[in-house]
């Protein structure tokens, strides 16, 4: 039996080391995903390795088959997904060069993934710590010799590759990492005792050993919960410090398809209401809406008919959504449950230093005062049907713009200008919301160019480069 | 990259059981390779962290000072598993099971020693068992961490 189990894993490593080999071929945006894929064909040579050895024993060898179908195979998706043509290609660079500032020395790669998500995943340390039990220290340094000490996979949700407006929500995803650096500052024991005496109180168990259990269970449920709200309201926190308001309009859509508004996800993720309401409060903290009117600010005193016109209909939207987060329907179903209840008391008493640290780790880099000096231009280029990339007065004042304001200008216009049109004429709704995506991505790709050329020797001053 | 629903670190700690579990079924190794060695003391690490796990959840509260999220969880899932760990704490005192966790760690401490130190064979045998108990069920584990990646396939409702 032993034999088969033994023949059939090391069947199973040959072909995930032969798909492997297939997909490191195919054109991708960058050079991450070919690393990948040729460090998943060196670990399918170990694993070979090991199922050979007279070594390997009846325990052993049972997991290893499914360590490879569980942990090793669902890797060629991320392989497979990050190629240029599953990827909105243009936007993959500035993204993997933003993680790259925001996380110095980790690598990116972003690809699609079929589940309505946006993810991110760090690839490289999971299966190292995996690896510990199976191959010696030597092999392991080995193995892992030419990557870098950081690979994250940050997924979109297929279909909406070229939704271009929708991926400000990879910085949200960037940020993610950050949140064990900031737990490695937290008194964890501290926080974890604090769990654990109210918890006690509230478990009505009188069998010893399912008691302790229960507590266990209970006080991992109230820390994972309260993590997983802290961490969402951080990776918020820095989305809106990279792009400012595009974060909450990103955040928003995807909101919009939650089962619920008010209760805590099944894998601990925090109330859509309760971030919503966390991120609307970061932007009047970065003073780009108004704490008073809750409008956005940092517009030029005269803008043209149809920006003002785009500017009414977003202002309206976004009082809108201000009543949305002035209710507190999570918090009362927060308050219906012991552990969700200590989770989030805990969390809000954090939630200040999470602020933060967010404001330490990564400086506003988008200001209302950029967004002022940026976006109406842009603006008026999306209503003349021309890539919202760069800012021109004539041949003297000519120059790139940032790719935070190339994504605001869409999303204004498309909240601001379009989505009117689609009461009116749905086809039309359509086709004009795929130019303004054609237009943003094309934006970022001949934004990228200017960037790459400007750096070219000689090029730094004359008058093209995008700003710092 | 791991999934791992109910236990940290499942694989890690799943081919250290196993591979412990097979080379402890064997008998009281002659000579430990340095291989061997990295096997024990990652089962070591493991009992460390179930010890650090049980100080938090059953005491006392002031052992607990290094303690990190994943010895709680650790702890309990192996509580929840092992019926000898189990026996002890329902029949108490609680230290009993206290000493039964420090004493299979203890023979991880004998077993990698360098040269190894002798370990009665009444220890290697509850060690034994334990590690053989523990490894089934991360085996266990690892096949329902497999069973819900394969549910996460996004899929439409089929009806037959």
């Amino acid at each position: 039996m032993n034999d088969h189990v033994r023949s059939s894993a090391f069947l199973k490593a040959e072909q995930i080391y032969e798909h492997s080999a297939r997909l490191k071929i195919l054109p991708f945006p960058s050079p991450n995903p070919g690393l990948f894929a040729t460090f998943i064909c060196s670990v399918c040579e170990k694993l070979k390795a090991r199922v050979s050895s007279p070594d390997a024993g009846e325990k052993e060898t049972s997991l290893i088959p499914i360590f490879l179908v569980d942990q090793i195979a669902p890797t060629l998706q991320f392989i497979e997904g990050a190629s240029s043509e599953n990827t909105p290609a243009s936007l993959v660079v500035p993204v993997e060069r933003i993680g790259e500032e925001v996380l110095p020395g980790s690598r990116f790669m972003v690809r699609r993934q079929w589940r309505y998500n946006y993810s991110v995943q760090e690839l490289l340390r999971g299966l190292k710590e995996d690896l510990r039990g199976l191959l010696s220290e030597a092999e392991r340094n080995l193995l892992f010799k030419d990557l870098p000490p950081r690979l994250f996979a940050i997924s979109f949700p297929s279909f909406e590759r070229d939704n271009a407006v929708l991926h400000v929500n990879f910085a949200h995803e960037i940020a993610h990492p950050l949140e064990e650096v900031y737990l490695g500052r937290e008194n964890r024991p501290a926080i974890l005792l604090e769990l654990q005496r109210e918890i006690q109180k509230g478990i009505k168990v009188d069998d010893p050993v399912q008691r302790v259990v229960e507590v266990g269970k209970a006080v991992t449920d109230a820390r994972k919960k309260r993590e997983a709200a802290l961490m969402e309201v951080l990776s918020d926190t820095i989305s809106a410090r990279v792009f400012g308001p595009s974060a909450l309009f990103a955040l928003y859509e995807v909101a919009t398809l939650s089962r619920s508004m008010d209760r805590i996800s099944a894998d601990f993720h925090p109330p859509w209401r309760f971030r919503l309401r966390e991120i609307f409060s970061t932007l009047v903290d970065l003073r780009f809406v108004d704490s008073a009117t809750f409008q956005l600010k940092g517009w030029p005193t005269e803008i043209p008919d149809c920006i003002s016109a785009v500017k009414r209909v977003v202002d309206d939207w976004l009082l809108q959504l201000h009543r949305v987060v002035e209710q507190t329907a999570d918090t009362t179903e927060i308050e219906k449950n012991l552990s969700d209840k200590q989770a989030y008391d805990s969390a809000r008493r954090a939630l200040p230093a999470v602020r933060e640290f967010a404001a330490e780790k990564v400086p506003q880099q988008y200001t209302p005062t950029v967004f002022g000096e940026e976006v109406p231009g842009l603006l008026a280029r999306l209503h003349a049907d021309l890539p919202p990339n760069r800012i021109e007065h004539g041949l003297s004042e000519n120059r790139e713009v940032r790719l935070a304001s190339i994504l605001a200008s869409g999303w204004l216009f498309k909240l601001g200008e379009l989505a009117p049109v689609f009461g009116k004429d749905r086809d039309a709704y359509v086709q004009r919301v795929q130019t303004l995506n054609r237009l943003v991505l094309k934006a970022i790709q001949l934004s990228e160019i200017q960037t790459e050329y400007a750096k070219r020797p000689g090029k730094q001053d004359n008058g093209t480069a995008k700003p710092a | 990259m791991s999934l791992s629903p109910t236990f940290p670190s499942l694989y890690k700690y799943g081919f250290a059981t196993s591979r412990a579990a097979d080379l402890l079924s064997k008998g009281r190794p002659a000579h430990i390779s340095p291989e061997q060695r990295e096997v024990f003391s990652a089962c070591k690490d493991l009992l460390e962290k179930i010890i650090k796990g049980e100080g938090f959840l059953i005491g006392p509260p002031g052992e607990v000072h290094n303690l990190r999220p994943e010895d709680v969880e650790i702890f309990t899932y192996v509580l929840d598993t092992d019926s000898a760990a189990q026996g002890l704490l329902a029949a108490g005192p609680v230290e009993a099971v206290r000493d039964y966790f420090q004493r299979i760690l203890e023979t991880f401490e004998l077993l990698t020693a360098d040269p190894p130190r002798d370990v009665e064979k009444e220890q290697l045998a509850r060690t034994l068992n334990f590690v053989s108990t523990i490894a089934d069920s991360l085996i266990e584990t690892a096949r329902e961490s497999l069973r819900r990646r394969q549910a996460e396939e996004s899929s439409p409702a089929f009806y037959e």
